[in-house]
């Protein structure tokens, strides 16, 4: 052996030799207890980064750590390979998605095996692999046999940049596009749901056995998830059509005195009487163009429009008259409101606005609420009035307290009933976008929306197709593809052409791991039962809402429909820092201009290079548009994996974002070489070992030595030769 | 590491017993050579290519990536016996080796037995015996 350290040399032989001897392996024998330790896997962008690297280091750790302390480990990696990025990509270079997805794999594959990292590549899945999909779609039609995956005309999120839409979750809270970048505009299209809404409860509830999981991400989802408690109460039309409403204080029902509706509710247009038609049509227009978190911004000046219509409070049989207003969201609840002004400070400004009755319902101690005088809406507590049956109560939300009453008043009188809304909507999954999976259904004239039998999946990704990365999904175009029998009666059908979101994919990878290459099902149930929960998920925290809460959904679905024993698939999860390098800013530039290449400044004195104006350093997250990343393969190529692996587990704790700095890499080279030299020094004089006369020790030494004696004979046959 | 993972601090802590043992005087010693043998092992996780080249080097047949992970063993931390110190009149005058699990009365009963008390008292009568657990035992003579 060398007697200096050669990282480039040693980590090439040792890749080898481990991959020959099928060292990483998931082992069967089921003796030993399991332990399933899970990366989140990437999207095949091209390269590594080094917030993968340091993702992957970590589980890798982990994964070596539980082998070596007598666990049969299951450590897998794949790819996320489905996605808009690799279309436009095509659309660019004018190649084909799955050219560029599956050389961009290829590339990330080699850049990690020169990590070190412990994987059994024989359970490498890609999601764009018809083997894969295949079973995707297996799942969809679960979903769609259930009833939990069905099709409505929805006011959808549309990005007008790429041409789609976006789920909810893929709206970020300025109303952005969260690829695209787009601002979000609302349009009403035929689309595909997941029923995730049915599970709301149950989403909540299970958080509370996630104790190996970031209170900061179960918060997230229990505030995702949105649980409100309250009643629903059903006013009516004049006309005599219900209008249910939906609230969390139904004690201040005596205090409602207008209604508003979302612009988009159904029954706006047959409120709307003929004086008033032209008025709701214009504000029908301009809210259209406006996003929801416009829409529902706080201090925002109030706008609506009477219909001319009037409904009856069904409490006290009061004619109350009926707006509509953008700040009424159709997604929400009902989208109808009752409007209390007296204690509810939007309905307040709307009713100043518009000159609507103020009457208060709830009196506080200390000062007399009079309707005609307030200039705020009084949401505090005090002592019910004007309500009738109520009257007297103390108002609130405790036991025995106003909002229980009237709930209790309202069931008795059969005038509405106490429940829960959640924040959560079902999951629009449709996209239509080509390089994705095709939703196995077709569409019969005779038969409405039939599944593609069990026996003839996949439906195939069709690869010859033009992308004109516009408009409907490039499968529409494709005749000889869209034009099928139907498979019930046979009569000339079409495919569904529209392919699902991506999130679906990342929704189930994990039980697809423990029985990876199986051909007759998605997993063999004893197989993927006895893997499942991963024992350690790592990741990062920005998928603590979409992929995690998917993921608990999906795993909680198949557990319904008899495929799997458990209730969550991941047992602890730890989400990792960000990596940061150290950015050049110029701050009298704004936008991507503002950051300056390193490699472009003098550290001593950071310049810009175009216009000599001093810059600001700190420490950012990687990024490509900051110029800051520093790749994965150059710090291999001049320190090692194992340095680069030693350096991400040391600068920091793994949950914080962890600063990249050169001088701590080569720190932790040092501390290697100083390794290298320990041992190879104790090697060379190791004939020496057994002369360490056993007679010099001291008691607990001679205990030590003895209790392994074999570790003591250096005749042994070298491993690796 | 089972249930917090303290990578950092686990780095660290590998950086300490590197040290120890580069500043052992006890290089010919088999306590020694299962140091260094430690030493790899809880390397491998981290820096995995390069403890198993090291490993090899030492002439093991098998991966250091197959060894068992060392078992945290609470009885070698045990301190089986430790120094007492005698006083007379607050003056020390030497220590004795007791087990470390003597109580009050059996540490004064050591004390009194002791060749250095006995020495240092000579027939001098003991008005008191003040025990400090663990440290010291000071006759107080008449």
């Amino acid at each position: 052996m060398e007697s200096r350290y050669n990282p480039a040399e040693i980590e090439e032989k040792w890749q080898k030799f481990w991959a020959e001897q099928g060292m990483d392996k998931t082992p069967e024998a089921i003796a030993k207890p399991k332990f399933y330790a899970l990366s989140m896997f990437p999207y095949p962008s091209g390269n590594l980064h080094m917030g993968h690297v340091r993702n992957y280091t970590i589980t890798d750790v982990i994964a070596r750590t539980r082998r070596m302390q007598g666990y049969r480990v299951l450590h897998p990696m794949g790819w996320d390979a489905f996605g808009l990025p690799a279309e436009n990509a095509a659309i660019k270079q004018n190649s084909h998605p799955a050219q560029w997805t599956y050389q961009n794999i290829a590339q990330m594959k080699t850049e990690l095996k020169r990590l070190g990292l412990s994987y059994d590549w024989d359970r490498e899945v890609a999601t764009c692999s018809p083997d894969y999909y295949r079973w995707t779609q297996w799942i969809f039609l679960e979903f769609f046999k259930s009833g939990l995956a069905y099709q409505k005309e929805a006011a959808v999120n549309w990005d007008p940049v790429d041409q789609t839409v976006l789920a909810n979750e893929q709206v970020d809270s300025a109303g952005r596009a969260w690829r695209s970048g787009a601002l979000v505009e609302k349009r009403l299209l035929r689309q595909w749901f997941l029923k995730i809404t049915d599970y709301a409860d149950q989403l909540l509830k299970d958080l509370d056995q996630l104790d190996g999981w970031p209170d900061r991400v179960k918060v997230m989802q229990e505030n995702w998830i949105g649980k409100s408690t309250g009643a629903q109460v059903v006013f009516t039309t004049e006309a005599g059509d219900d209008l249910p409403i939906f609230t969390t204080r139904p004690d201040t029902l005596w205090g409602a005195t207008f209604m508003v509706l979302s612009p988009e509710h159904p029954l706006v247009e047959k409120l709307t009487t003929a004086e008033q038609a032209a008025a709701i049509q214009a504000y029908k227009t301009a809210t259209a163009a406006e996003t929801d978190i416009e829409r529902t911004a706080e201090n925002r000046e109030k706008t609506g429009v009477w219909t001319g219509s009037h409904a009856i409070n069904p409490v006290n049989n009061e004619r109350i008259p009926i707006w509509i207003a953008d700040y009424v969201l159709m997604g929400y609840g009902t989208g109808a409101i009752m409007a209390v002004p007296a204690h509810d400070q939007r309905d307040f400004e709307f009713a100043r606005k518009f000159n609507l009755p103020i009457r208060a319902v709830v009196q506080p101690a200390d000062q007399a609420l009079d309707g005609a005088t307030m200039t705020e809406a009084y949401p505090g507590d005090g002592i019910m009035v004007n309500s009738a049956a109520l009257d007297g109560v103390a108002a609130g939300k405790a036991a025995g307290q106003s909002v229980e009453r009237a709930i209790a008043w309202l069931e008795s009188q059969g005038k509405g009933k106490g429940t829960s809304t959640y924040r959560l909507r079902d999951w629009l999954i449709s996209r239509q976008r080509y390089w994705g999976v095709p939703i196995p259904v077709v569409h019969c004239p005779n038969c409405g929306i039939v599944a593609v039998p069990e026996a003839e999946l996949p439906v195939v990704l069709p690869e010859e197709v033009d992308f004109s990365g516009k408009g409907a999904s490039p499968l529409a175009q494709l005749e000889s593809w869209v034009n099928v029998p139907c498979p019930t009666c046979g009569t000339p059908a079409q495919r569904e052409t529209d392919t699902m979101d991506t999130f679906i994919d990342s929704s189930w990878y994990f039980l697809r791991y423990p029985d990876a290459r199986n051909e007759q099902q998605l997993g063999n149930p004893a197989v993927v039962n006895d893997w499942m929960p991963v024992d350690q998920y790592v990741g990062g925290i920005e998928h603590a809402i979409l992929h995690l809460l998917y993921s608990r959904f999906f795993t909680k679905f198949l557990r319904d429909r008899g495929f799997l024993n458990f209730d969550e698939p991941f047992k602890r999860l730890l989400t990792q820092g960000m990596v940061q390098g150290w950015t050049y800013m110029n701050p009298n530039k704004s936008g991507n201009a503002q950051w300056i290449p390193s490699a472009l400044v003098d550290p001593k004195d950071p310049k810009d290079p175009e216009t000599g104006e001093p810059l600001v350093g700190s420490f950012k997250t990687m990024s490509k548009s900051k110029y800051n990343g520093v790749s994965p393969d150059d710090v291999i190529n001049k320190y090692g994996a194992d340095t680069a692996r030693m350096f991400i587990l040391f600068k920091a704790p793994p949950e914080k974002d962890l600063e990249w700095d050169e001088a701590d890499v080569e720190g932790q080279s040092r501390f290697l070489n100083r390794v290298w030299r320990l041992v190879t020094d104790f090697a060379e004089q190791g004939s020496n070992v057994e002369k360490g006369a056993i007679a010099d020790l001291t008691k607990p030494e001679k205990e030590t030595a003895l209790r392994h004696p074999q570790r003591h004979s250096t005749n042994h046959r070298r491993f690796g030769r | 590491m089972a249930d917090d993972y303290q990578f950092n601090t686990a780095v660290s802590e590998l950086m300490k017993l590197s040290n120890a043992l580069t500043d052992a005087p006890c290089k010919n010693s088999a306590i020694y050579t299962e140091g260094i043998q430690t030493l790899l092992t809880l390397l491998a996780p981290f820096a995995p290519h390069m403890a198993e080249e090291l490993w090899q080097s030492l002439g093991y047949a098998d991966s250091v990536h197959h060894q068992p992970w060392c078992i945290f063993d609470p009885a070698a931390l045990v301190v089986d016996e430790i120094s007492l110190v005698i006083q007379v009149m607050g003056k020390t005058r030497g220590t004795i080796q007791v087990p470390a699990q003597a109580d009050k009365q059996a540490l004064e009963h050591y004390a009194r037995n002791s060749e250095l008390a006995q020495r240092h008292i000579a027939d001098k009568e003991i008005k008191k015996v003040i025990v400090v657990p663990g440290k010291l035992v000071n006759f107080v003579l008449g």
